[in-house]
């Protein structure tokens, strides 16, 4: 068969009539662009984002870790639009760890929020100081002149300078200390679509991530760790492993209490000449493990202590009115348990490092994290050295989603790399992966209200039980803290007299993290669900319903505990209008109410995390085998100011199917200390063939300051899709994942 | 020593016969395209073409593709972009981009034997190749704009 290739114009000459018009990215992104030049007499470079080649080239620096939200090709546009750079003469760099460029801790949804203004102004101050070089250079007024295209040009004569001719003069002048930024009506790259700007390597398998590091001498290590968490090394026999072919060693990784969050279970590492005898090695080697107390771990066990907790008074986050004294008066009563299970990332690139502890004690990193600076910190805490002996380099990440937050895995690459005196990448495998998680906690949740004549809740108790993330810094932590709390529940929108939102009891004896939206995912799901189980105790429609639960729009301080600066993910303020936009943006595109074809229902949710405000209506079709397909899901979105709308309609595509398969089929069990599952034959992740056919973004128009979309278009699937799946069956479906509770219902049906 | 023609040049390789061509070919022969994501056949990420078929590297020991035709991503489109690369630019299918090797390289094969293929044939080709930032409907989308560079000649 011949396959008649085409070259990128004719191609683009054929696709561009039936596609849409986007701008292009970046066009060369280097990863390694050299240093500076020393042509030029002194360098231009106004700040650590933005430098110059002496060819008029600008280099911008992208100070946080791309995992496919988009990053790299947002905020450098930022800087550009400032800049008046012309995008086909920009270089990327992505930064190692180093605390001149703030904050570099890639979660929370918080890129594009914290860092539009510092490079907003990182770029404006470039460009200023270009300015007044031409202006100096024609000895005219800086008012006389203007940046534009990657020049200068005095509009009154006609003159230009490119960029490349004013750099010395440019290098010469002081840096403006509050620049004066553009308009809005002025953006050119914000607000434009772009595509990613590693396309172009990826798809011809060029682009680099962690798993891709390679350094002369490299040797390859995979690690037998503890099976069950905290469990100790009692003997391990070694002797048949190293004598296998390709295997040179076998390190232990010790048991580091110290260093709790981040610290590696304790294992034995087996060093080989490729990952495949590093494998074979750590699968033969013979460890006696001591389990300890975690061996009676099980999640079922866990399931009966957080319902047991939510029977009883928790710490109260939240209290308005008496919520007791309003629950005993007369009135319909509503109640109702939701339950969700652990879960696992699974990012598609499981962790892995590669590590380098140099001759002279230096220690040099190739990594795939999310959180640069902390990974410098750790490593030098485990090393006992100074900070700025580690270099943390950071590749492209296969996926995050909040695994990578966590560093485990580096410090065995960097303890082995120690030990073995030579650059070691250390593979996880997938089973390492998913037994060795930092798991997104099981939790029980229960809500009650009674409602009053007008079928709105006069009275309301939510009480919510899961471990806090804390407890991984600080032993004792053993219910959710404000800051969890803030994620969903006591930042809720709607105003009720008499209210108590409570947090209960749930020590946990195993590694919990962070999992794309945190909390987030489970209070949205029970509150959404709750929303609907009272309008449908009201005899309302669940949108209009929701309407009159807002009632006025409001705009209300978050009651969070104050987070440090950038850590605050839950918004300072709850502005009830905007979750209202949304909820009529979504209902309005999707004809809410409109008469479905035979077999098809739908569900709403609404939700505010991140500083963001999203919508969603998911509609599903039932099958003739008692079975359902998601048909489509609608989400809107009010994120603030959008700097790439490719990148947001992207997101909410991503996060509807990572949402899809959160509420569907994730499901994480312990049994005797030891995660059940292992791989994705039994931890399904969606396929292609379950996904919807219809992803739809509805973006509200705002000049509100950017903020997330990582992680908001996630929490509200769970709750849509259960909504939809009452629509269907009349049955409310209240526990996680809804596939098993939709499949046992129909069992139970006969 | 197993021989095989790599990205169309004959290649040799000293390694242990039981090492799946995944390993081989990142850790031997440094073609780090071809990803891993499972290791059990599961997720596709390793998906590379064996005498134009595709198949599993993690899956595929090395004894068993001696003398045969290999083809990777980083062969695919060696002078020119593939039209399936191509389309993955246009329609700006990648979001972390992990999986995307093996995307192709099963869309690829698809598109080799089916010049318009249904959105069934399309589930069904890819069903295997797992992406976990949930770029599916791009994938889609992509796979029929690529059907129609690859054989607009042929409509035409």
């Amino acid at each position: 068969m011949s396959v008649h290739k085409l070259s990128r114009r004719e191609f683009l000459k054929v696709t561009g009539a039936t596609g849409s018009v986007m701008v292009l990215g970046l066009c060369v992104p280097v990863l390694h662009a050299g240093p500076v030049s020393a042509a030029v007499a002194q360098p231009f470079e106004p700040n650590v984002f933005v430098s110059f080649h002496p060819d008029g080239s600008v280099v911008i620096t992208v100070s946080r870790s791309e995992m496919g939200q988009g990053v790299r090709t947002a905020l450098p546009r930022i800087v550009a639009e400032e800049l008046e750079a012309d995008l086909a003469r920009v270089h990327l760099v992505q930064a190692v760890a180093d605390a001149k460029y703030g904050n570099q801790n890639t979660d929370g949804s918080m890129s594009v929020r914290l860092m539009f203004t510092p490079l907003s102004e990182a770029g404006a101050a470039a460009r200023i100081m270009l300015e007044q070089a031409a202006a100096l250079t024609w000895s005219v007024p800086p008012e006389q002149v203007r940046a534009r295209h990657h020049g200068v040009e005095h509009a009154a004569t006609g003159r230009r300078l490119d960029y490349a001719e004013l750099l010395e003069k440019a290098a010469a002048l002081s840096v403006p200390e509050n620049p004066v930024l553009k308009a809005a009506s002025e953006y050119r790259y914000i607000g434009k679509p772009a595509r990613g700007v590693d396309n172009e390597d990826i798809v011809i398998g060029k682009a680099s991530y962690g798993i891709d590091a390679t350094l002369p001498g490299m040797k390859y290590a995979c690690v037998a760790r503890a099976p069950v968490f905290d469990a100790r090394i009692r003997s391990v026999n070694t002797e048949a492993v190293l004598a296998m072919p390709g295997v040179s060693a076998c390190c232990h990784i010790p048991f580091s209490p110290h260093l709790r969050n981040m610290s590696p279970e304790e294992g034995i590492a087996v060093v080989a000449d490729s990952t495949w005898a590093a494998m074979g090695g750590r699968d033969a080697l013979q460890i006696d493990w001591d389990l300890g107390e975690n061996a009676n771990y099980n999640t079922s066990d866990y399931r009966e202590l957080l319902k047991a907790s939510v029977a009883r008074p928790g710490t109260a986050h939240l209290a308005r009115g008496d919520v007791n004294a309003a629950l005993e008066a007369p009135g319909v009563l509503v109640e109702a348990l939701y339950e969700t299970p652990m879960l696992a990332h699974a990012p598609m690139e499981p962790p892995v490092a590669t590590a380098w502890v140099k001759e002279n004690g230096d220690c040099e990193l190739w990594v795939p994290v999310q959180d640069a600076q902390d990974t410098r910190s750790q490593v030098a805490e485990w090393l006992k050295i100074d900070p700025s002996r580690v270099t943390v380099n950071i590749t492209l990440l296969g996926g995050g989603f909040g695994r990578k937050s966590q560093i485990d895995f580096v410090l065995e690459a960097v303890e082995v790399s120690r030990q073995v005196k030579a650059p070691v990448k250390l593979q996880w495998t997938r089973e390492d992966d998913i037994r060795n998680c930092y798991f997104h906690a099981e939790t029980v949740q229960t809500m009650r209200a009674r409602l009053g004549e007008d079928g709105l809740p006069d009275a309301w108790l939510m009480r919510s039980a899961y471990p806090s993330i804390d407890w991984m810094y600080e032993p004792g932590q053993d219910e959710p803290r404000p800051w969890e709390v803030g994620m969903g529940l006591t930042n809720m929108p709607f105003d009720v007299p008499n209210l108590s939102v409570e947090g209960c009891k749930a020590p946990i004896p195993i590694r919990i993290g962070w999992l794309r939206s945190v909390c987030n995912a489970w209070h949205a799901f029970a509150i959404n669900s709750f929303v609907d189980e009272m309008a449908e105790a009201a005899g309302q429609d669940p949108a209009q319903y929701r309407r009159r639960l807002l009632g006025e729009d409001r705009i209300f301080p978050a009651p969070n505990e104050p987070q440090p600066a950038g850590y605050d993910f839950n918004g300072t303020t709850v502005d009830t209008g905007r979750y209202r936009r949304v909820l009529e943006l979504v209902l309005s595109k999707t004809d809410w109410g409109k008469a479905l074809p035979a077999g098809h229902f739908r569900g709403l949710a609404v939700h505010n995390s991140f500083y963001s405000y999203t919508a969603t209506v998911v509609e599903i079709a039932l099958d003739d085998n008692d079975g359902f397909k998601v048909v489509s899901v609608d989400t809107a979105v009010d994120c603030g100011r959008v700097v790439n709308p490719e990148g947001v309609q992207q997101q909410v595509e991503g996060s509807a199917i990572f949402g899809l398969t959160l509420a569907m089929y994730g499901e994480l069990t312990a049994r005797d200390g030891k995660v059940e599952q292992s791989n994705f034959h039994n931890y399904r992740i969606m396929r292609i063939n379950e996904a919807p056919a219809k992803i739809r973004a509805h973006i509200v128009d705002s000049d509100a300051p950017p903020s997330g979309i990582g992680e908001p278009p996630t929490p509200i699937i769970a709750p849509a899709l259960a909504a939809a799946l009452h629509a269907a069956s009349g049955q409310r479906f209240r526990n996680l994942p809804l596939l098993k509770a939709w499949q046992d219902w129909r069992k139970a049906q006969g | 020593m197993v021989k095989i023609i790599l990205n169309g040049v004959a290649t040799e390789v000293d390694a242990e016969g039981e090492m799946p061509l995944l390993w081989a070919l990142r850790d031997e022969l440094g073609l780090t395209g071809t990803k891993y994501g499972c290791g059990i056949g599961a997720c596709g990420a390793c998906t590379v073409h064996l005498d134009g078929n595709p198949v599993r590297a993690c899956l595929t020991p090395l004894d068993t593709v001696d003398g045969k035709q290999i083809t990777t991503i980083e062969g695919l489109g060696k002078d020119v972009l593939h039209p399936v690369q191509e389309a993955w630019i246009e329609e700006n299918v990648p979001q972390c981009g992990y999986c995307q090797s093996g995307q192709i390289m099963s869309a690829v094969a698809l598109l080799n034997g089916n010049a318009d293929p249904s959105d069934a044939d399309i589930d069904a080709a890819m069903s295997g190749n797992l992406c976990r930032c949930g770029t599916y409907l791009r994938i889609r989308k992509a796979i029929r704009v690529a059907a129609k560079a690859m054989y607009s000649h042929e409509r035409a």
